[in-house]
């Protein structure tokens, strides 16, 4: 085989095993490209599914607050104001199915508790709980003696400076070891003055728990109130995030529409951004309670980015296995079509040969049988050792006449020649009787 | 005395034929080619009775020199020698052509010899 088909042959394998290299790469990348895209879509619904969620619990939550107090105002002229709070309280039972923590009271124009105001510490019968228990409450939760603000006054100012206004959410306050955030409904007299007002405060902690921790595993979250004051932030991203955001004047502009969309009916307003934080970027996803709250989820961009990953590296490993099992099949494939093409063109030269030589030995051998012949003639009858040896030489030259007969076979492709394996780099062959050239084994 | 033209490239089959031949009492010219043959039909004053012409030549093979003196000099005694009898192509023209043929190695005692007596008194009486 020639120099030339040598490296075609190999040319040609390297061509193949690089368009399939290209297909795979391509399928890798688009694939991820898709893997990624769907991922994150899916990812992106899924935030903001639990971000509306979240929304509407915080809402709810508010909402349901003030109503308390609303009912509380309309009760308060035909109860006792002090029987009023326990049966009131009775409701809102801390977690632990024994105690509230945070509780009801009503304020004064001077913005004090009255004396209606209940110590946040009862059980769930309405009953006081016991100095031991509240001993061990309050040193689990040292704001628990004393739960209430020193003042209500900005209450009271929210309600005067609107008369109008039939209710008011504070936003988070900071009271002694928590955030607090109060929900008020007026009192006011039948002609309208103002009186007082029903106060519900709760601990922020306490409603992220109640409302949101449950499904936080994992997310970046935090919760800030229209100041700016930060509620939560699960971890150090989301701090960073919270700080960014609120250096970058986005919290106004997102309260302005989370009110114009309380104002329409809704539960207040969302959107998502991407974030500069130092040298990562971050995806931040948001939703506003009213105007009053805006919680938000931030993931780091490289994280994102790994979304899809391991099924990505998955089959980014099966491409390349795959690449180098079909490189070995077609290196091995194209050597032994080499070694095979090689042996035909052998053989074919073998076959072009045996006539070549065929019609010479048949040439000697016409020569010598006429010789031969010749001296048989006139040496006819001689018994001796020169008779013996010209019958033995016509048995030779009949001989090599049979084997002249079985290489123009060979050439005729009557008999075939069978590879018979390798002698250092010679190719060996014997002839099959058996097989006929273009026949089968 | 008959007169046998033998037109062979090869030297040892001439001179052995040739021997032959002349053993058996006939008169022998030789040619190593087609052309050399030709030539000598055309100054020869004695066209052979037969003559026997290898089919591989260099040049012009045997199958063409028959042609040449059929057409140039009406000559048509021709007994064509062949080492290529196993060759399906020479094998047809061989048949097709409908001339006496001796497949190589000649045997010369047993089938060249006793059909030359007998092919050149059929043809001469």
């Amino acid at each position: 085989m020639s120099r030339q088909a040598y490296r075609n042959s190999w040319a040609f394998f390297a061509l193949v095993t690089l368009v399939a290299a290209l297909v795979l790469a391509g399928s890798y990348f688009w694939l991820r490209a898709d893997v990624k895209s769907e991922a994150l879509s899916k990812h992106h619904r899924q935030v903001n599914n639990q971000l509306n969620q979240w929304q509407e619990q915080l809402y709810d939550a508010t909402w349901d607050s003030l109503a308390d107090t609303s009912d509380d105002v309309r009760h308060l002229g035909s109860y006792d104001e002090a029987r009023l709070m326990t049966d009131t309280l009775a409701w809102y039972v801390y977690p632990d199915g024994h105690s509230f923590i945070e509780g009801m009271a009503v304020i004064g124009l001077d913005g004090q508790t009255r004396p209606s105001k209940q110590a946040a510490v009862i059980n769930k019968d309405g009953e006081p709980l016991s100095p031991g228990r509240l001993a061990r409450l309050k040193k689990e939760k040292p704001w628990l003696g004393d739960p209430w603000l020193d003042s209500y006054s900005f209450v009271i100012k929210a309600f005067q400076d609107d008369p109008g206004r039939s209710f008011y959410v504070s936003p988070l306050l900071p009271a002694p070891g928590r955030l607090v955030f109060i929900t008020a409904a007026p009192w006011r007299d039948e002609a309208g003055r103002l009186k007082g007002a029903v106060i519900q405060q709760q601990a922020f902690d306490q409603l992220y728990r109640d409302v949101i921790k449950a499904g936080t595993n994992g997310v970046s979250l935090w919760l800030m109130d229209s100041r700016g004051t930060l509620g939560v932030a699960t971890d150090g991203l989301a701090k960073t995030s919270a700080a960014a955001f609120l250096a970058s004047g986005a919290l106004p502009q997102a309260m302005a529409q989370g009110l114009k969309s309380a104002q329409e009916g809704l539960f207040g307003a969302g959107g998502s951004l991407v974030q500069g934080l130092g040298r990562d970027r971050a995806h931040l996803y948001w939703r506003t309670m009213g105007d009053h709250l805006i919680v938000a989820v931030v993931e780091n961009a490289a994280e994102l980015g790994a979304v899809g990953q391991r099924t990505l590296n998955r089959f980014g490993a099966i491409a390349l296995i795959s690449l180098l099992l079909l490189a070995a099949a077609g290196g091995a494939y194209t050597l032994a079509s080499l070694r095979r093409e090689n042996r035909m063109l052998e053989k074919t030269a073998l076959r072009r040969y045996t006539g070549t030589v065929s019609h010479r030995v048949r040439n000697d051998l016409s020569v010598i049988r006429g010789v031969h012949e010749m001296l048989q003639h006139k040496l006819a009858g001689d018994k001796g050792a020169l008779g013996v040896g010209l019958a033995n030489a016509e048995a030779a030259t009949e001989d090599i006449e049979d084997t002249v007969k079985e290489l123009e076979r060979l050439s005729q492709g009557q008999v075939e020649l069978v590879y018979d394996g390798q002698v250092g780099k010679a190719s060996m062959y014997r002839l099959h009787p058996d097989k006929w050239q273009g026949g089968q084994d | 005395m008959s007169l046998i033209l033998i037109v062979d490239d090869e030297p040892g089959v001439l001179q052995t034929f040739g021997d032959w031949l002349e053993s058996d009492g006939y008169e022998v010219a030789t040619a190593g080619s087609a052309e050399e043959a030709m030539a000598w039909f055309r100054q020869t004053d004695r066209f052979p009775d037969a003559a026997l012409l290898d089919i591989k030549l260099p040049g012009a093979n045997g199958f063409e020199l028959a042609d040449w003196l059929s057409k140039d000099f009406d000559f048509s005694d021709v007994i064509f020698l062949t080492a290529f009898f196993w060759e399906e192509e020479t094998r047809q023209e061989l048949v097709a052509r409908q001339r006496p043929y001796f497949e190589k190695p000649l045997k010369f005692t047993h089938e060249v010899l006793p059909f030359l007596r007998r092919y050149l008194a059929e043809r001469h009486g």
